[in-house]
């Protein structure tokens, strides 16, 4: 499986260089919660329907827009998009709504749309017409690198010819009760484009893999989830590894125990900040932008996220710093 | 794919319903066409002119739980490792079984751990901001409903994924095991889908106008719209290959599945859009429309789904169109499990033999013209379902599921 483009709305800006310079440079960000600056979603996508829209849903809209393609059969493409706890401002909306109203159903339909959990996904895929399969998946932290063994799924089965993959999060009340103090909420929205095959890409998906942890013990599973990837390459010819990030430094150690002699970028929690379901597209993109910035090279990079409450992912990627023949 | 694909059998079913746990109480209640129908208890009905559904009762989580902690688990949670125990029960392993073997969890939901989000919203309102209690959040994370079933069997060989794909995730969940399998990712997957009954969602529905009051009628001229309802369906897949090795009994044969996205309308389905997803199942499946026993049909019991879901179908089997049955008018909108509880049901049709009602039925809908197998069980030798189902945002899947046999 092919990344073959990706795109993202960060807290560094809404252009994609924004995000790869503000990364690759360690660009400090302001203390505090993070939005995506200047991101006004009628600027970004018109007046016509977007009023209604969460900010989740048009960050994904906007960022999806630059991945598609007029020649994009739009029947033969989909949306798989990580999330926490779908809008849980929504959610929280319709609850008090209910609660606090005349009426227990005194609740605007437009935020009955956005509660949904797979709305996001789902108006993303209305706004550009895919039609292809349209998915959501909740995995915590770790979600995002779990949604990429998804689409290879969907995508060697033969269910889709093009995927766009990622998530959206914003800042919200409901946002801060998942956050753990330890990092700066940010919001944003991270997608890659995945084909099967590709002439040419930035980099072929070689494994990805999860482990629980049914003990407690993080850091085991995030070195047990790093092996399972590394069996398609070897650890000493990673080049780069970077972590979401977690409140200890389990993820770091076990990144360093595993490919000693890999550049461990920083982690995405003291870079970004804490973007939750966004962290695997959020690393795929510092990866991938990283590469960039050191040149074409064929390149092997090791990314693990960690759900806090026990689950992990990896991924192996083989990248060239423009681009990769297959 | 490279070569020829795994075939991938169903050896464990697990049932939590407002019809019975298991899949005897299950395959009884479907055979008499029990339904339940009570006022909701989950949350204060206080201000609404009706609101009836189909809780499950009865159940106690320590029955099942053993591993975890029961507070640590919401009602959806608890649904979800209790039917996989049962799944793994009547599949005869136990889960040291399966620790050393690469697996494979997908649950889907509709709302997650919906009455822990409720309660939090509550709180909120009761007490500020300031006293959500981060247990609760905790466990009230959506990744829960798979992640539990790993931790609570010490499964850690897995890729946990919960799909909130609303009213049709128990069909992802299941089209996702059946793909890991056949590419060889897993040798197991435990999959199915889950929902309890909260008040967001009957609030949501009841102000979208599809709140039935009294009971869920589907295909019927006087229908009325869905009923709150909940439970779990967990299905324990595995490749023909292990399934052999060990033995183990086969109810069914997962033939194949179909999924797409109507990106269309928020709320309203759309007829080509279903009919699309139908065909991709069916040649994913490699079954002739002919071949098509019955149809568990998604089914709400809402005027807009229940017309177009049936025009669809027609637009695909025409004048051959097989028993179109809808769980539903028995176990409500059961939301995230309905499609993977519709899966269990038809392995029960296959390997018992009849075909289950659509109880509820008083008129038929002239405009809809199909079998409903009204009121009462039919006998009948059942070959090949398709299971559908649908979801507002148009997040279609169905799954095609056929009795096993060797050569195929």
């Amino acid at each position: 499986m092919i990344i073959t483009a990706w795109s993202a709305l960060s807290p560094y800006g809404t252009d994609d260089q924004d995000f790869a310079q503000g990364t690759v440079s360690g660009r400090p960000l302001p203390d505090g919660p993070r939005p995506v600056p200047d991101f006004e979603p009628r600027e970004f996508l018109g007046q016509q329907g977007t009023r209604a829209m969460s900010r989740a849903t048009a960050l994904s809209v906007a960022t999806a827009a630059r991945l598609l393609t007029e020649d994009d059969d739009r029947a033969r493409t989909g949306l798989v998009l990580g999330t926490t706890n779908g809008s849980a401002q929504n959610i929280l909306d319709v609850n008090r709504a209910s609660l606090q109203r005349g009426k227990p159903y005194h609740i605007q339909p437009t935020v009955i749309q956005n509660a949904a959990m797979n709305s996001v996904a789902s108006q993303t895929a209305l706004w550009h017409g895919l039609r292809g399969p349209n998915a959501t998946l909740a995995g915590g932290r770790s979600t995002g690198l779990s949604a990429l063994g998804y689409c290879r799924r969907l995508l060697l089965t033969g269910r889709a010819d093009t995927l766009l993959a990622g998530a959206a999060e914003e800042l919200t009340e409901a946002r801060t009760w998942v956050g753990d103090g330890t990092a700066p909420l940010a919001e944003g929205c991270a997608l890659v484009r995945l084909e099967r095959s590709a002439s040419d890409g930035l980099a072929e998906v070689l494994a990805v893999a999860s482990v629980v942890a049914v003990d407690g013990d993080l850091g085991t599973a995030v070195l047990k989830a790093a092996d399972r990837v590394l069996t398609r390459t070897s650890p000493d010819r990673v080049w780069a590894a970077v972590g979401s990030g977690t409140s200890d430094d389990a993820e770091s150690k076990a990144l360093a125990t595993v490919c000693p002699e890999a550049t461990v970028l920083p982690p995405l929690t003291e870079s970004l900040g804490q973007v939750h379901a966004a962290s695997g597209p959020f690393q795929l993109a510092a990866v991938l932008s990283h590469a960039a910035a050191s040149g074409p090279a064929e390149r092997f990079a090791l990314l693990t996220s960690a759900e806090p409450q026990g689950i992990a992912a990896a991924a192996v990627l083989r990248v060239k710093g423009e681009t990769v023949v297959v | 794919m490279t070569g020829t694909p795994e075939r991938v059998v169903l050896t464990g079913r697990g049932v939590v319903s407002s019809i019975g746990f298991g899949v005897a109480e299950f395959t009884e209640g479907l055979r008499a066409g029990r339904n339940e129908v009570a006022p909701l208890t989950a949350f204060d009905t206080t201000g609404f002119a009706y609101a009836n559904g189909s809780e499950v009762t009865g159940f106690d989580p320590a029955d099942w739980i053993t591993r975890t902690p029961v507070d640590q688990l919401g009602r959806a949670s608890a649904f979800a490792v209790a039917a996989t125990r049962m799944a793994l029960a009547e599949a005869g392993l136990a889960a040291e079984e399966l620790r050393d073997r690469p697996g494979h969890i997908s649950v889907g939901t509709a709302d997650g751990e919906a009455q822990d989000l409720d309660a939090l919203a509550a709180d909120t309102v009761a007490r500020g901001a300031e006293a959500v209690d981060p247990a609760l959040v905790e466990r009230a994370g959506t990744h829960r409903l798979a992640a539990s079933i790993a931790w609570e069997f010490g499964l850690e060989d897995v890729t946990p994924m919960t799909f909130p794909t609303a009213c049709s995730a128990g069909n992802y969940a299941i089209g996702d095991g059946l793909d890991a399998i056949r590419l060889g990712d897993a040798d197991y997957a435990l999959v199915g889908g889950v929902d309890a009954v909260c008040r967001r969602s009957f609030a949501s529905f009841y102000r979208l106008g599809i709140m039935s009051p009294d009971r869920c009628r589907p295909f019927d001229a006087d229908r009325k719209g869905i009923l709150s309802g909940e439970g779990a369906g967990i299905l324990l897949l595995e490749s023909l290959t292990s399934a052999r090795a060990r033995g183990a009994t086969i109810h069914a044969e997962v033939l194949g599945y179909g999924l797409n996205c109507d990106a269309h309308h928020a709320f309203a389905p759309e007829e080509k859009s279903i009919q699309r997803c139908m065909e991709s199942a069916l040649r994913d499946a490699g079954v002739r429309p002919e071949d098509v026993d019955l149809i568990s049909a998604h089914g709400t019991g809402t005027k807009s789904n229940d017309v177009t879901e049936v025009r669809a179908i027609k637009s695909v089997y025409g004048d051959r169109t097989p028993p179109v049955i809808s769980l539903k008018s028995m176990l409500g909108h059961t939301m995230g499990a309905s499609a993977a509880l519709g899966a269990i049901a038809s392995s029960i049709a296959i390997t018992e033999g009849f075909l289950p009602p659509t109880v509820n039925h008083r008129t038929p809908d002239p405009e809809l013209g199909i079998d409903c197998v009204p009121n009462r069980s039919v006998p009948a030798d059942v070959r090949i379902v398709q299971n559908n189902g649908f979801a507002f945002g148009g997040n279609n899947a169905i799954v095609l599921l056929g009795r096993y046999e060797e050569s195929r």
